[in-house]
C-alpha cells in the first residue's frame, strides 16, 4: 500500500498530464461543427465582445478595399436592374398587346352576337387600355409571378459583420456579431459581397459561429449553372482561393470559366447563388466522376460584411427530410 | 510579488496578441507564430510540475475557445508543459535548475537557445500532427511545421530581448 502511494506520488505529474491529455482528446474527437457548445466556442459573450472590440479597431484598415468591392457590386446590380427594367417594359408592352387582342376579340364576338349596339363599358375598357393601364388577365403570367413571390417571401436577409475569421487551419470558422437576439438560428446560410461564405452552426445570445466554406468537414451541393448537373463542393485544406467540386458525372459538358452556383438542395441556400468559377480539372482518385478545381468568388482572406439568409420554410424542409431519413 | 503581477499582465497581453493578431497572420497561408508559448516557458522551474501542467492546459484551452479548435492547442500545450522540466534537465544539471530562471539571463544564451529550439520544435510538430490527425498531406504538413517553428522561435527570442520581466521570477 505504501509502495503504491509512493509510486503514485512519484508519478503524479505524469498522471495529471494523462488526465489533461484525455480531456483534450475527448474534446477533439467530440468536436462536431454542428454541435459545438456555446460556452466553448467564440459565440460566447466574453470572447465575442473581445473580437467585436478588436474588429472595431482593425476593421478600419480594410475599408478601402471593402469600398471598392461594394462600388463594383453596386455597379453590377445597377446594370442588372436596368436590364430587368427593360425586360419588364418589353414584357409589359407584350402583355398589353395580348390583352388588347383578347378584349378586341371579346368585343368583336359580343358585338357580333348582339349586333345591336356596343355596351357602354366597352368604351371605358378601351379607354383604359389606351391609357396603358394593366388589367388582370387570368392565367397569362400567374406562374412567373408566383415564382417571384416565393422568392420575395421565403427568404429574408440579416446584415452581420465578421468579427473573427481564420483561413489557416483545416477546419476554419467565422464569428459573426449577430446572435439569437437578432433572429439568427443554426443552419442559416451566409453570403458575402461576391459569393457564399458558410453556414451558421453555433448561436450564442449576441454572437454566432459559422462553419466556413474553407472547412474540410463541410460538403455543399453545387451545380454548374449552364448544365444544371450537380456535384459536391469540398475544400482540400491548402489554398484559401480554391475548392474542389467532386462527384460530377463524366458525361457532363463544361468549360473553363463556367459559373458554379448553389443547387438549392440544402435548406441553407436558395438555388442559383454564386459560388465560383471553374478554373481547371482537378486530380481525381475516383475514375467514375469528374473533379473540378473551383476558384471561389468570395475572398476569404478579407471578409467584412455578410448577409445571413433566413429561409422561412427551412424548418419545414428539415423536418420532412428528417422524417424521410428515418 | 510585484513581478508576479507583472508576469500575469504580460501573459494576458500576449494571449490577446495571439488570438487577435498572430492567429490571423498566417504568413503565406502556412506559418502561425505561437508566441504564447513564452508564458509557459517562462514559468519558474521551481514551480511544482502539477501546477505547470495545469497552467499549460488552461492556456491552451483559452486559445482553443477563441479559435474554435477545441482540444487542439490544449493537447499540445499540456504536452509542452509536461516536457518542459525533462527537456530542461537535458541541458543543465539538476542542482542548478531550482535556482535559475528560464531566460537568457538565467541560463546563458547558448543553453537558452538550445532549450527554446527543442521545446518549440516539439510543440510545432505535436500541434500540426494533432490537427492533421485524419487529414494527411505530408508535404504541406512539413512546410507548416517548419515555417511555424521558425517564426515562433524568432518571435519568442525577439520578445525575450525586450526584457519586460525581471530576470528572476
Amino acid at each position: 500500500m505504501r509502495k503504491l502511494l509512493q509510486f503514485l506520488i512519484k508519478r503524479f505529474p505524469f498522471l495529471i498530464f494523462l488526465l489533461y491529455a484525455v480531456i483534450s482528446i475527448v474534446l477533439l474527437v467530440r468536436n462536431n461543427p454542428y454541435h459545438q457548445s456555446v460556452y466553448f466556442s467564440s459565440s460566447n459573450n466574453f470572447v465575442g465582445s473581445i473580437y467585436s472590440f478588436s474588429s472595431n479597431v482593425f476593421g478600419y484598415f480594410g475599408l478601402r478595399e471593402v469600398n471598392q468591392t461594394l462600388l463594383a457590386r453596386t455597379g453590377q446590380l445597377e446594370q442588372q436592374l436596368q436590364a430587368l427594367r427593360e425586360q419588364l417594359r418589353a414584357n409589359e408592352y407584350e402583355l398589353i398587346e395580348t390583352k388588347n387582342q383578347i378584349y378586341r376579340e371579346k368585343i368583336k364576338s359580343k358585338s357580333q352576337e348582339k349586333a345591336v349596339k356596343p355596351k357602354p363599358n366597352v368604351n371605358i375598357l378601351q379607354g383604359a387600355l389606351i391609357m396603358g393601364e394593366t388589367m388582370p388577365v387570368p392565367g397569362a403570367d400567374s406562374l412567373e409571378n408566383k415564382e417571384n413571390e416565393i422568392w420575395e417571401t421565403q427568404y429574408e436577409f440579416i446584415m452581420a459583420q465578421v468579427i473573427n475569421n481564420n483561413i489557416s487551419h483545416y477546419e476554419n470558422y467565422i464569428t459573426l456579431n449577430k446572435g439569437e437576439r437578432d433572429g439568427i438560428k443554426p443552419l442559416m446560410g451566409i453570403i458575402g459581397h461576391n459569393g457564399i461564405v458558410g453556414i451558421v452552426t453555433t448561436v450564442g445570445p449576441k454572437y454566432s459561429v459559422a462553419i466556413s466554406l474553407l472547412n474540410t468537414k463541410l460538403r455543399l451541393s453545387a451545380k454548374i449553372k449552364e448544365s444544371e448537373y450537380f456535384g459536391s463542393l469540398v475544400w482540400k485544406g491548402n489554398d484559401s482561393r480554391y475548392a474542389v467540386l467532386e462527384e460530377l458525372p463524366l458525361h457532363v459538358h463544361f468549360e473553363i470559366g463556367d459559373t458554379i452556383v448553389t443547387s438549392g438542395y440544402s435548406a441553407a441556400f436558395p438555388p442559383g447563388l454564386m459560388i465560383g468559377t471553374v478554373e481547371d480539372v482537378a486530380d481525381n482518385k475516383n475514375d467514375n466522376f469528374y473533379a473540378l478545381k473551383i476558384r471561389l468568388a468570395a475572398e476569404f482572406a478579407r471578409l467584412s460584411d455578410v448577409q445571413v439568409i433566413v429561409n422561412k420554410e427551412q424548418e419545414e424542409q428539415l423536418e420532412i427530410e428528417g422524417k424521410a431519413k428515418k | 510579488m510585484n513581478n508576479v503581477i507583472k508576469y500575469i499582465l504580460i501573459s494576458i497581453v500576449i494571449l490577446l496578441l495571439q488570438v487577435l493578431v498572430l492567429n490571423n497572420l498566417n504568413i503565406k497561408g502556412y506559418a502561425i507564430p505561437f508566441l504564447y508559448l513564452w508564458i509557459i516557458l517562462r514559468l519558474p522551474a521551481s514551480m511544482s510540475r502539477i501546477l505547470t501542467i495545469t497552467i499549460g492546459f488552461l492556456i491552451g484551452l483559452t486559445v482553443d475557445i477563441f479559435s474554435n479548435t477545441l482540444g487542439m492547442h490544449a493537447m499540445a500545450t499540456t504536452l509542452f508543459a509536461y516536457l518542459k522540466d525533462p527537456v530542461t534537465l537535458l541541458y543543465i544539471p539538476k542542482e542548478d535548475i531550482k535556482n535559475s530562471a528560464i531566460s537568457i539571463a538565467g541560463l546563458g544564451i547558448a543553453v537558452y537557445l538550445k532549450l527554446l529550439l527543442t521545446m518549440v520544435l516539439i510543440f510545432c510538430i505535436s500541434i500540426y500532427i494533432i490537427e492533421a490527425f485524419s487529414f494527411v498531406n505530408v508535404f504541406i504538413l512539413l512546410i507548416k511545421i517548419f515555417t511555424s517553428f521558425l517564426s515562433t522561435f524568432i518571435l519568442i527570442l525577439a520578445f525575450d530581448k525586450l526584457n519586460l520581466v525581471n530576470k528572476n521570477i
